[in-house]
Protein backbone atom coordinates (compact mmCIF):
# COMPACT_ATOMS: atom_id res chain seq x y z
CA UNK A 1 0.00 0.00 0.00
CA UNK A 2 1.63 3.69 -0.59
CA UNK A 3 1.66 5.92 1.80
CA UNK A 4 1.31 9.60 0.45
CA UNK A 5 2.59 12.55 2.39
CA UNK A 6 1.47 15.92 2.17
CA UNK A 7 4.23 18.55 0.58
CA UNK A 8 5.73 20.45 3.49
CA UNK A 9 7.89 22.49 1.02
CA UNK A 10 7.81 26.01 0.95
CA UNK A 11 7.59 28.34 -1.95
CA UNK A 12 8.00 31.66 -3.30
CA UNK A 13 6.67 33.96 -5.96
CA UNK A 14 8.69 36.15 -8.33
CA UNK A 15 7.21 39.91 -7.68
CA UNK A 16 8.17 41.92 -11.26
CA UNK A 17 6.84 45.73 -11.64
CA UNK A 18 6.76 47.71 -14.75
CA UNK A 19 6.38 51.55 -14.07
CA UNK A 20 6.18 53.92 -17.04
CA UNK A 21 6.77 57.54 -16.24
CA UNK A 22 6.50 60.71 -18.91
CA UNK A 23 7.24 64.48 -18.76
CA UNK A 24 7.36 67.17 -20.86
CA UNK A 25 9.64 69.87 -22.00
CA UNK A 26 8.79 73.23 -23.82
CA UNK A 27 10.10 76.67 -24.42
CA UNK A 28 9.25 80.36 -25.24
CA UNK A 29 10.83 82.68 -27.41
CA UNK A 30 8.73 86.29 -28.28
CA UNK A 31 10.13 89.55 -29.02
CA UNK A 32 6.61 91.20 -29.51
CA UNK A 33 6.91 91.63 -32.97
CA UNK A 34 3.44 90.61 -33.57
CA UNK A 35 2.02 92.54 -30.30
CA UNK A 36 1.15 90.98 -27.30
CA UNK A 37 -1.68 88.40 -28.80
CA UNK A 38 0.33 85.48 -26.61
CA UNK A 39 0.09 87.40 -23.58
CA UNK A 40 -2.70 87.50 -20.61
CA UNK A 41 -2.85 90.52 -18.66
CA UNK A 42 -3.01 90.21 -14.98
CA UNK A 43 -2.57 93.85 -13.71
CA UNK A 44 -3.36 96.50 -16.13
CA UNK A 45 -2.41 95.98 -19.51
CA UNK A 46 0.86 95.13 -21.48
CA UNK A 47 1.81 97.21 -24.52
CA UNK A 48 4.69 97.58 -26.55
CA UNK A 49 6.92 100.44 -26.98
CA UNK A 50 8.74 100.97 -29.75
CA UNK A 51 9.21 97.17 -29.43
CA UNK A 52 9.51 96.44 -26.39
CA UNK A 53 6.95 95.64 -23.55
CA UNK A 54 5.67 98.10 -21.37
CA UNK A 55 3.21 99.29 -19.49
CA UNK A 56 0.95 102.20 -21.32
CA UNK A 57 2.21 105.70 -20.52
CA UNK A 58 -0.87 106.75 -20.64
CA UNK A 59 -1.86 104.92 -17.41
CA UNK A 60 1.00 105.72 -15.48
CA UNK A 61 0.37 102.64 -13.64
CA UNK A 62 2.31 98.65 -13.21
CA UNK A 63 0.99 96.65 -15.76
CA UNK A 64 1.66 92.42 -15.13
CA UNK A 65 0.75 89.78 -17.35
CA UNK A 66 2.10 86.51 -18.05
CA UNK A 67 2.44 84.33 -21.48
CA UNK A 68 -0.28 81.78 -22.11
CA UNK A 69 2.58 78.96 -23.05
CA UNK A 70 2.83 77.75 -19.29
CA UNK A 71 6.39 75.83 -18.81
CA UNK A 72 5.74 72.12 -18.17
CA UNK A 73 7.86 71.70 -15.24
CA UNK A 74 9.16 73.89 -12.25
CA UNK A 75 12.64 73.83 -12.87
CA UNK A 76 12.30 76.39 -14.75
CA UNK A 77 14.09 79.70 -16.29
CA UNK A 78 13.10 82.90 -18.22
CA UNK A 79 15.43 85.51 -19.79
CA UNK A 80 14.71 88.69 -21.02
CA UNK A 81 16.88 91.03 -23.10
CA UNK A 82 16.89 94.50 -22.09
CA UNK A 83 15.68 97.30 -24.71
CA UNK A 84 15.08 100.86 -23.37
CA UNK A 85 16.08 102.18 -19.63
CA UNK A 86 15.19 105.04 -17.92
CA UNK A 87 14.28 105.78 -13.92
CA UNK A 88 11.99 102.55 -12.53
CA UNK A 89 11.57 98.96 -11.82
CA UNK A 90 10.66 96.19 -13.88
CA UNK A 91 10.28 92.50 -13.05
CA UNK A 92 10.56 88.98 -14.66
CA UNK A 93 8.22 86.60 -12.94
CA UNK A 94 8.58 82.49 -12.49
CA UNK A 95 6.43 79.69 -11.38
CA UNK A 96 3.38 81.81 -11.13
CA UNK A 97 -0.32 81.42 -10.47
CA UNK A 98 -2.17 82.78 -12.64
CA UNK A 99 -3.26 85.67 -10.41
CA UNK A 100 0.11 86.33 -9.34
CA UNK A 101 -0.52 85.45 -5.77
CA UNK A 102 3.07 83.63 -5.36
CA UNK A 103 6.38 83.52 -7.67
CA UNK A 104 9.75 84.12 -7.43
CA UNK A 105 11.46 86.04 -9.73
CA UNK A 106 13.62 89.34 -10.64
CA UNK A 107 13.11 93.11 -9.99
CA UNK A 108 15.63 95.60 -12.33
CA UNK A 109 16.07 98.53 -10.80
CA UNK A 110 17.45 101.90 -12.18
CA UNK A 111 17.62 105.11 -11.41
CA UNK A 112 20.48 108.16 -10.80
CA UNK A 113 21.54 106.81 -7.37
CA UNK A 114 20.25 103.33 -7.25
CA UNK A 115 20.86 100.44 -9.82
CA UNK A 116 20.13 97.09 -8.63
CA UNK A 117 19.13 93.92 -9.40
CA UNK A 118 17.06 91.90 -6.31
CA UNK A 119 15.84 88.23 -5.95
CA UNK A 120 12.05 88.88 -5.32
CA UNK A 121 9.22 86.63 -3.55
CA UNK A 122 5.58 87.65 -5.13
CA UNK A 123 2.79 87.70 -2.61
CA UNK A 124 0.24 90.10 -5.40
CA UNK A 125 1.24 91.30 -8.87
CA UNK A 126 2.81 94.27 -7.19
CA UNK A 127 3.70 93.16 -3.80
CA UNK A 128 7.10 91.58 -3.38
CA UNK A 129 9.75 90.95 -0.99
CA UNK A 130 13.41 91.66 -1.73
CA UNK A 131 16.25 89.42 -1.76
CA UNK A 132 20.35 89.39 -1.58
CA UNK A 133 20.42 92.69 -4.13
CA UNK A 134 23.34 93.52 -6.08
CA UNK A 135 24.71 96.62 -7.57
CA UNK A 136 23.96 95.91 -10.89
CA UNK A 137 23.45 98.94 -13.41
CA UNK A 138 21.27 97.51 -16.73
CA UNK A 139 22.09 98.74 -20.14
CA UNK A 140 20.66 97.79 -23.59
CA UNK A 141 20.84 94.92 -24.89
CA UNK A 142 22.19 93.14 -22.23
CA UNK A 143 20.35 89.77 -20.48
CA UNK A 144 18.75 89.18 -17.52
CA UNK A 145 17.64 85.66 -15.97
CA UNK A 146 15.86 84.45 -13.48
CA UNK A 147 15.93 80.39 -12.43
CA UNK A 148 13.75 78.43 -10.16
CA UNK A 149 16.81 75.55 -9.33
CA UNK A 150 14.62 72.91 -8.75
CA UNK A 151 16.88 69.54 -7.27
CA UNK A 152 18.36 72.34 -5.45
CA UNK A 153 15.61 74.58 -3.90
CA UNK A 154 17.80 77.68 -4.87
CA UNK A 155 16.64 80.87 -6.85
CA UNK A 156 19.21 82.15 -9.33
CA UNK A 157 19.99 85.73 -10.62
CA UNK A 158 21.74 85.77 -13.79
CA UNK A 159 23.30 89.14 -15.73
CA UNK A 160 24.73 88.77 -19.19
CA UNK A 161 24.72 85.00 -18.54
CA UNK A 162 26.88 85.15 -15.31
CA UNK A 163 25.21 84.14 -12.05
CA UNK A 164 25.14 87.62 -9.82
CA UNK A 165 22.93 86.29 -6.80
CA UNK A 166 21.75 82.98 -5.97
CA UNK A 167 18.78 82.23 -2.94
CA UNK A 168 17.63 79.16 -1.42
CA UNK A 169 14.09 78.86 -0.81
CA UNK A 170 11.96 76.15 1.05
CA UNK A 171 10.38 73.62 -0.51
CA UNK A 172 6.98 73.94 -1.57
CA UNK A 173 7.14 77.61 0.09
CA UNK A 174 4.99 78.37 -3.05
CA UNK A 175 2.51 76.10 -4.54
CA UNK A 176 4.06 74.54 -7.88
CA UNK A 177 2.67 71.91 -10.39
CA UNK A 178 0.72 72.67 -12.95
CA UNK A 179 -0.95 76.10 -13.25
CA UNK A 180 1.30 77.51 -11.00
CA UNK A 181 4.22 77.54 -14.08
CA UNK A 182 3.39 80.98 -15.16
CA UNK A 183 6.22 83.19 -16.63
CA UNK A 184 5.69 87.11 -17.05
CA UNK A 185 6.40 90.25 -16.68
CA UNK A 186 5.42 93.52 -14.76
CA UNK A 187 6.36 96.71 -15.74
CA UNK A 188 6.31 100.09 -14.96
CA UNK A 189 6.57 99.47 -10.86
CA UNK A 190 6.28 102.64 -8.87
CA UNK A 191 6.21 104.57 -11.99
CA UNK A 192 6.82 107.71 -10.57
CA UNK A 193 8.81 110.01 -13.45
CA UNK A 194 9.31 107.26 -15.84
CA UNK A 195 8.60 103.44 -16.50
CA UNK A 196 12.19 101.81 -16.09
CA UNK A 197 13.50 99.12 -18.18
CA UNK A 198 11.80 97.80 -21.05
CA UNK A 199 12.19 94.44 -22.17
CA UNK A 200 12.64 94.39 -26.11
CA UNK A 201 12.24 89.86 -26.00
CA UNK A 202 11.30 87.40 -23.28
CA UNK A 203 12.40 83.71 -23.55
CA UNK A 204 11.26 80.63 -21.05
CA UNK A 205 12.00 77.29 -20.78
CA UNK A 206 11.97 74.17 -18.34
CA UNK A 207 15.88 73.59 -17.95
CA UNK B 1 16.51 39.27 -9.73
CA UNK B 2 19.60 39.91 -11.45
CA UNK B 3 20.16 43.16 -13.40
CA UNK B 4 20.18 40.94 -16.67
CA UNK B 5 17.36 39.24 -16.53
CA UNK B 6 15.37 42.84 -15.42
CA UNK B 7 17.16 44.27 -18.43
CA UNK B 8 15.38 41.71 -20.46
CA UNK B 9 12.09 42.21 -19.35
CA UNK B 10 12.71 46.40 -19.71
CA UNK B 11 13.50 45.87 -23.48
CA UNK B 12 10.16 43.71 -23.97
CA UNK B 13 8.37 47.26 -23.69
CA UNK B 14 10.44 48.50 -27.08
CA UNK B 15 7.39 47.19 -29.07
CA UNK B 16 6.40 50.77 -27.18
CA UNK B 17 7.86 52.94 -30.54
CA UNK B 18 4.99 56.07 -30.71
CA UNK B 19 4.52 58.64 -28.84
CA UNK B 20 1.91 61.23 -29.22
CA UNK B 21 -0.65 63.57 -27.20
CA UNK B 22 -4.43 63.25 -26.63
CA UNK B 23 -6.42 66.17 -25.47
CA UNK B 24 -8.33 64.30 -22.72
CA UNK B 25 -8.76 61.10 -21.04
CA UNK B 26 -7.70 58.57 -23.99
CA UNK B 27 -9.96 55.98 -21.83
CA UNK B 28 -8.51 51.91 -22.84
CA UNK B 29 -8.59 53.06 -26.94
CA UNK B 30 -6.47 55.96 -27.28
CA UNK B 31 -9.32 58.06 -28.02
CA UNK B 32 -9.65 61.84 -28.13
CA UNK B 33 -5.98 61.75 -29.83
CA UNK B 34 -4.70 65.45 -30.56
CA UNK B 35 -4.35 64.42 -34.27
CA UNK B 36 -0.80 65.88 -33.85
CA UNK B 37 1.73 63.71 -35.72
CA UNK B 38 3.48 61.24 -33.39
CA UNK B 39 6.47 60.84 -33.01
CA UNK B 40 9.09 57.68 -32.95
CA UNK B 41 10.83 56.64 -29.56
CA UNK B 42 13.90 55.16 -29.66
CA UNK B 43 14.90 53.64 -26.28
CA UNK B 44 17.78 53.65 -24.71
CA UNK B 45 19.73 49.95 -23.81
CA UNK B 46 18.35 49.30 -20.93
CA UNK B 47 20.97 49.17 -17.77
CA UNK B 48 19.92 47.91 -14.12
CA UNK B 49 16.03 46.99 -15.50
CA UNK B 50 15.64 50.98 -16.65
CA UNK B 51 15.47 52.86 -20.21
CA UNK B 52 14.57 56.02 -21.71
CA UNK B 53 13.29 57.38 -25.31
CA UNK B 54 13.15 61.40 -25.74
CA UNK B 55 11.29 62.48 -28.63
CA UNK B 56 10.45 66.02 -29.87
CA UNK B 57 6.83 67.13 -30.93
CA UNK B 58 8.22 70.43 -33.87
CA UNK B 59 6.52 73.52 -33.40
CA UNK B 60 3.15 72.66 -31.76
CA UNK B 61 0.17 74.90 -30.24
CA UNK B 62 -3.29 73.25 -28.02
CA UNK B 63 -3.95 72.08 -24.90
CA UNK B 64 -3.46 68.29 -24.05
CA UNK B 65 -3.88 66.21 -20.62
CA UNK B 66 -2.34 62.84 -21.48
CA UNK B 67 0.87 61.74 -23.55
CA UNK B 68 -0.09 58.48 -25.27
CA UNK B 69 2.03 55.63 -26.16
CA UNK B 70 1.71 53.21 -29.04
CA UNK B 71 2.46 50.32 -30.57
CA UNK B 72 2.66 51.63 -34.32
CA UNK B 73 -1.44 52.07 -34.56
CA UNK B 74 -1.75 49.57 -31.29
CA UNK B 75 -3.27 51.97 -28.58
CA UNK B 76 -0.87 50.24 -25.19
CA UNK B 77 -1.45 53.07 -22.36
CA UNK B 78 -1.40 57.01 -21.42
CA UNK B 79 -0.08 58.96 -18.72
CA UNK B 80 -1.53 61.98 -17.68
CA UNK B 81 0.37 65.03 -17.97
CA UNK B 82 -1.29 68.92 -18.42
CA UNK B 83 0.43 70.57 -21.57
CA UNK B 84 -0.38 73.68 -22.04
CA UNK B 85 0.61 75.60 -25.19
CA UNK B 86 -1.28 78.14 -26.32
CA UNK B 87 0.85 80.92 -27.33
CA UNK B 88 3.34 81.04 -30.38
CA UNK B 89 4.12 77.59 -31.37
CA UNK B 90 6.53 75.85 -29.61
CA UNK B 91 8.98 72.79 -29.63
CA UNK B 92 7.47 70.07 -26.72
CA UNK B 93 9.72 67.53 -26.08
CA UNK B 94 8.53 64.09 -23.94
CA UNK B 95 10.75 62.05 -22.07
CA UNK B 96 9.76 58.44 -21.45
CA UNK B 97 11.28 56.29 -18.82
CA UNK B 98 10.54 52.47 -18.50
CA UNK B 99 11.63 50.88 -15.14
CA UNK B 100 11.52 47.35 -14.39
CA UNK B 101 12.03 45.87 -10.65
CA UNK B 102 11.61 42.69 -8.56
Amino acid sequence: MPLFVASAAKSALTGVRHTTKASARTSIADNFETGLDHWVNVHGYLTTTNGDVSAPISLNDYSAGYHRTELLSDNQRAKVTIGSTSTGKARLIICADPDFRRYYGIEIETGIVNNKIHIIKGFSPIDVKKFNTVNQTATTGATAEVWMDWPNNTVRAYYNGSQIASLPVPAYEIQHGAGHRKTGVVMGVDWILAPGVLFESFEAWDV
Amino acid sequence: MIAAQLNLLCAAYQNVDRVGLATADPGPTGANDSGITKRTLSWSTPAAGNMTAVATFPSITGIFTHITLWDGSVFIEAIPNAINVAGTPSDVTVAVEHTVDA
